[in-house]
């Protein structure tokens, strides 16, 4: 069994100014980043330049590719925006394909309310699956989202640890099973 | 290469007409991944 570490980086997906979702996605970064023989980066969508006069791979960003294809799973932190995932998320990630096949992905969802973006995650599921990713059944679903953190961006509510902490040995778990199965698992 | 999926293009091009797929209507590719690095790379099904 393949022994170097998994590599899942988390990426925020919105670019909305005064976003809740960055808290959100600093603290699952750090949380991700305490796991033995787990790597990861923090990828910001403001970060990315995505061209939008035509979409799809014809627009892939190479750098942007290149982390995805050595992910071994995916946490997307996701805004509920109008009960729908932000469609710069949607564009940016339809940039790749053959980088998705077979990885596992969880999504933790925000929200100003207190639905903690499950309506964003049940209408983000079947783009993920067609992507070939594979989702896991934990979610993350961090709702009041502006009053979650304080101006220092440190969690005030700490059952969200354990929450957190199970999502993320499932998406571990899941990551690992599938790089077995791409590696060594024929169709 | 470890071949352990097979992916439907429905994107096409026109050149690609002729490799739809009629079941499933779309280019059919498959999946291969490195047992050493783990890149995955989509090729053609035959």
């Amino acid at each position: 069994m393949d022994t170097k570490p998994l590599f899942i980086p988390v990426i925020l997906g919105t670019t909305r100014k005064g976003r809740a979702s960055e808290n959100v996605a600093k603290y699952v970064f750090g949380e991700v980043k305490k796991r033995e023989n787990v790597e990861t980066e923090l990828l910001d969508l403001r970060d990315m330049k995505f061209p939008t006069d035509d979409a799809g791979e014809s627009i892939k960003d190479p750098q942007f590719s290149e982390t995805v294809s050595r992910a071994d799973g995916l946490v997307l932190v996701v805004p509920e925006y109008n009960h729908g995932y932000p469609g710069l998320l949607k564009h940016v990630l339809d940039t790749n394909l053959k980088e998705y096949i077979h990885k596992a992905v969880g999504v933790c969802g925000v929200s100003a309310g207190g639905f903690g973006g499950v309506r964003m995650i049940q209408n983000l599921l079947p783009v993920l699956r067609e992507l070939g990713l594979v989702t896991i059944f934990w979610d993350g679903n961090f709702s009041g989202a502006q009053k979650l953190f304080n101006d220092a961006g440190r969690l005030l509510d700490d059952s969200y640890i354990k929450r957190i902490d199970q999502f993320l040995k499932e998406l571990i778990w899941m990551s690992t099973v599938l790089r077995y199965g791409r590696q060594k698992v024929s169709l | 290469m470890n071949h352990h999926a097979m992916k439907i293009d429905y994107t096409s091009s026109p050149d690609e007409t002729g490799e739809v797929d009629p079941v499933f209507g779309g280019v059919l590719h498959e999946a291969h991944t490195c047992p050493n690095c783990g890149r995955t790379e989509l090729r053609k099904a035959e």
